[in-house]
């Protein structure tokens, strides 16, 4: 094929030479020939000649029709392929294809070995020819095809009599090529094109997985070649500076980036369980979703790992400290800024992380964390949730969800290292100290980890790195705990409401709501009650109004005590610029007062959201019981509250022209009786109890 | 051939009145041409395995019953008495249907083989036999007799075997499609042994019609089956044939 392709380019033909055999040679054993190119495309001037020399030779007994075809595409058109023969004996390769219509010649293609006087006259019979094969490859090699004497070429323009078969042995199934005179192996090819691709690595865990990989110049490297996308793993071999280097884009990948193995068993773990996590992940949408890959269109997906040892990450300091401790992906990173993964690898055994008294070994080792790393590339593909508070929140918790998911696809259930439950991160965060946990956070329980499991829980963190960006992976444990409720079912802690779930036989079920939901009905700036409403719309689509589905999604929403919109009171107005307005609301119930602020035009303006006591001003920062000032496209604010209270509620306009805005707020309450109260807009002055026509205040 | 079908055809017109003083068993040699049926052959099976997508897979193929029409040409010599010496040759040629069953590793997962399953037809059997046989020959009345004879079969087989299967997969690989079945002939020779009886009814002193009924039997290893392992075959089998005799 190779040398067909060869024929194909180059637009010449070759003169033939013929020369005798070197010394040492009996002259009719070997023979060193310049092989005849033939390419005649349409139109050539020589395409006549040639259709005249394959018919001369196929009269002659020198090409032998191997096949004839018929191009679907091209009905009228009839491809034919001759092999070359000496003396009856195949020239191995030695082809010509001729394509015709209603015989005229269209094109000629081919290569040829001209003026053979080989003899053709082995000393081995095929029977010893057989053996000889057979022992190439160990003892319990076996041939696949009978031996055939053929003539080969081999390196240097040399043609010599052989036997060949296909023999399997050693592994692997080979074309070998012996001497038809000494038995001596002369050449020999894989005849398996996949082997090759599939090695066989140990993961994290210890556990033995397969591997597509590629070879390349003698060595396997990790690039999938068996999956519709470019899967790709680099291995940085524990050199920070060039991690950084490609990750900011400031140099390309090269072929000596990629992770490699010299006999395709794979012995680095970071390496083996990202190239081969990564690739479950990506079946996994397909599979269930039917997905084409992170972005839908089965755009490349980079790994990268070994960016810093376990040692190493012993001298690392401040936020170095996260190419060791942590797995994200990066939408721009990486050179042309089309994305890359990254694994850390961890800490050495023995050390611990002291704030949550856990090891960390190689992240790659989790495959919910590496599900949950790529699926935030599915959401930026998507919904693309803005990364701040609520969206924020949701944009987590959709990854932790689907990391459990690709979890429980692939692994048996159950709370041991390598199986599948509701724990972020436990196949490699190891609790050391006493008391510590293993795993980051739970779908289950939330709060045992810390985080809220009831929407009157939600921490209104700042947002801020600090504040981690308004505590999007701590207020995740609301909608993983809907998640998590609305399959297997339970009560929530906080409220006390039970929710009869999908069970986890039909777990599919909620996997594929929440799927449809997060990457085509939310739009970026949703909040938990958006969330709501798109899941419970996606519930219906897929699986019928009323349906189970639907009854667990929507329990499980009211569990965690994220209302209904039709309980939530919204009002518009607008603010000048440079001004702020002030409104007084009346809670009407116990609970977690809830304000979305949005507004139209995000562009030119940026609104900020205050909340205060009455006749206190947001101006004042002791006033302050909580702000939302961020630059996002919306603010949001959250505090617990009582019923009667009465607070202000200030809208001020920072920057921009005059701005019509929006405010959606309620009450939810963590009771069993009601999901959510509407809050009473007062209409106070703040300057003047009960001045019913002026609702505003100016700074 | 025909010669010989000839020659007992112009025999049997020739005499058509039987010496009913003569015996059978005096007879110095005789000759039978008879069309006949093997009752059943053996089928046969071969399992093989290779390494494929890092994982151990394996190759089945089985060679179901066929059904053969027999042509069996002997002749022999009467020796001592009633006893005598014979060669016998049995030829037969039938095509038998195979199916091909493999195991294929999959290339993503350990131990989630895909099985791939197909029918495989024209595998040929020909067989050509010959036999040697020490007979024995009874008079059972004026015109008729019964012989017995056994000994050993030199057997030539050509079958056709099933030597890989071919099959078609795509992304996301959890099922494989049977595409084909790779064949190829192979020959053996083989040793074995051959018992049958004769009944032989005479209408004239050197013609007559007869039946047969006969078992043979030899084992053959054939080269390069499945991924190009030998595989064991069983030839000859029993025969039952009906034709001309011809006695001299």
């Amino acid at each position: 094929m190779r040398r067909i392709s060869i024929a194909v380019s180059v637009v010449c033909v070759a003169l033939a030479v013929t020369s005798r055999a070197p010394a040492g040679q009996s002259p009719n054993q070997r023979q060193v020939s310049t092989l005849q190119t033939i390419n005649a495309a349409t139109a050539s001037p020589d395409l006549l000649t040639w259709d005249r020399f394959v018919t001369d030779e196929v009269r002659v007994g020198s090409l032998r029709l191997r096949s004839q075809t018929t191009d679907p595409a091209l009905p009228q058109r009839t491809v034919e392929r001759f092999e070359q023969r000496h003396e009856g004996v195949r020239v191995w390769g030695a082809e010509v294809v001729r394509d015709s219509e209603r015989g005229l010649p269209i094109s000629i293609f081919g290569l040829v070995v001209p003026e053979l006087s080989l003899s053709v006259q082995p000393s081995l019979s095929p029977e010893a020819a057989r053996q000889m094969l057979k022992s190439r490859d160990g003892d319990e090699a076996v041939l696949l095809s009978s031996p055939e004497l053929v003539i080969v070429g081999l390196d240097g323009g040399v043609y010599q009599l052989a036997y060949s078969a296909a023999v399997a042995g050693n592994g692997s199934v080979s074309r070998i090529f012996i001497d038809a005179y000494t038995g001596a192996e002369l050449i020999r090819y894989s005849e398996v094109q996949t082997e090759g691709a599939i090695g066989t690595g140990t993961g994290v865990l210890g556990d033995r997985k397969k591997l597509s990989v590629d070879l390349n110049g003698g060595v396997y490297v990790a690039f999938d070649r068996l999956r519709p996308p470019i899967i790709e793993t680099f291995d940085m071999r524990g050199n920070l500076a060039r991690t950084k280097l490609l990750e900011r884009g400031q140099a390309p990948y090269t072929v000596a980036d990629l992770a490699a193995d010299a006999d395709n068993i794979w012995t680095d773990p970071a390496v083996v369980d990202a190239h081969v996590h990564v690739s479950w992940t990506y079946d996994f949408y397909f599979k269930r979703f039917g997905r084409s890959g992170l972005d839908g269109r089965n755009g490349p997906i980079d790994i990268v790992v070994n960016g810093v040892t376990q040692q190493g990450a012993l001298a690392l300091t401040g936020a170095d400290f996260n190419y060791a401790v942590n797995a994200n992906w990066c939408d721009v990173c990486g050179p042309g800024g089309r994305g890359r993964m990254f694994f850390g690898n961890g800490i050495p055994p023995g050390y611990f992380m002291t704030d949550s008294g856990r090891n960390y070994t190689y992240f790659a080792g989790a495959l919910d964390i590496a599900a949950h790393e790529l699926t935030h590339a599915v959401t930026s593909a998507t919904s693309h949730l803005i990364y701040s508070r609520e969206s924020g929140a949701l944009n987590e918790a959709f990854s932790d969800m689907m990391g459990k998911s690709v979890e429980f696809f692939y692994h048996p259930a159950g709370g041991g290292v390598g199986q599948a439950d509701y724990v972020i991160g436990k196949d490699i965060s190891r609790s050391v100290r006493p008391g510590a946990l293993n795993g980051d956070r739970s779908l289950a329980n939330p709060a045992l980890y810390g985080d809220p499991d009831h929407y009157t829980r939600y921490k209104n963190w700042p947002t801020t790195p600090g504040g981690d960006s308004g505590g999007v992976h701590t207020n995740s444990g609301i909608p993983n705990h809907v998640f998590y409720l609305a399959i297997e079912g339970g009560t929530n802690r906080t409220s006390g409401l039970s929710v009869q779930g999908v069970g986890a036989a039909n777990r599919e079920q909620i996997e594929k709501v929440f799927y449809r939901a997060f990457t085509l009905l939310l739009p970026a700036t949703s909040t938990f009650v958006t969330a709501r409403s798109a899941t419970i719309q996606a519930a219906r689509d897929l699986y019928g109004a009323g349906g189970s589905a639907e009854r667990a999604v929507t329990q499980a929403w009211n569990a965690v005590g994220v209302p209904d919109p039709t309980s939530v009171a919204n009002f518009t107005d607008t603010v000048a610029p440079r001004q702020s307005r002030t409104y007084v609301i009346t809670m009407n119930g116990a609970g977690r007062y809830q304000s979305l602020l949005t507004w139209n035009s995000i562009v030119q303006n940026d609104l900020d959201l205050y909340l205060t006591p009455v006749n206190c001003s947001f101006t004042r920062p002791a006033c302050i019981l909580d702000q939302s000032d961020s630059s996002d496209a919306f603010e949001s604010i959250s505090w617990p509250v009582r019923n009667g209270e009465r607070y202000w509620l200030t809208i001020n306009n920072f920057s921009g022209p005059a701005a019509t805005f929006l405010i959606q707020h309620f009450v939810s309450v963590s009771t069993a009786s009601t999901a959510a109260v509407v809050p009473k807009v007062g209409a106070e002055s703040t300057s003047g109890e009960s001045t019913a026509a002026n609702m505003s205040k100016s700074r | 051939m025909k010669a010989i079908a000839l020659a007992v055809f112009i025999g049997f017109l020739s005499a058509p009145q039987a010496d009913a003083q003569s015996s059978l068993a005096n007879s110095r040699g005789f000759v039978s041409v008879n069309g006949g049926y093997r009752v059943t052959t053996s089928p046969f099976d071969q399992t093989s395995s290779r390494r494929e997508n890092a994982e151990d897979g394996s190759v089945s193929a089985t060679y179901g019953l066929g059904k053969a029409a027999t042509l069996d040409v002997a002749g022999g010599a009467r020796l001592w008495r009633q006893f005598g010496l014979g060669v016998g040759i049995t030829r037969l040629s039938f095509s038998s249907p195979g199916s091909v069953n493999a195991s294929v590793p999959h290339p993503i997962f350990f131990n989630r083989p895909r099985s791939v399953n197909g029918d495989v037809a024209g595998l040929e059997r020909q067989e050509l036999a010959v036999h040697v046989q020490a007979r024995g020959t009874f008079p059972i009345s004026r015109r008729a007799d019964v012989s017995v004879y056994g000994g050993p079969s030199f057997f030539q087989v050509n079958q056709g075997l099933i030597t890989d299967v071919s099959y078609s997969e795509t992304y996301p690989y959890d099922t494989a499609q049977f595409a084909g079945a790779r064949t190829t002939n192979a020959n053996a020779t083989t040793i074995g042994f051959n018992v049958g009886s004769d009944f032989a009814y005479f209408f004239s002193r050197n013609a007559g019609i007869g039946a047969t009924i006969q078992f043979s039997r030899g084992t053959a290893d054939l080269q390069g089956g499945l991924l190009g392992a030998p595989v064991r075959i069983s030839a000859g089998g029993p025969d039952v044939g009906a034709g001309l005799r011809l006695r001299f």
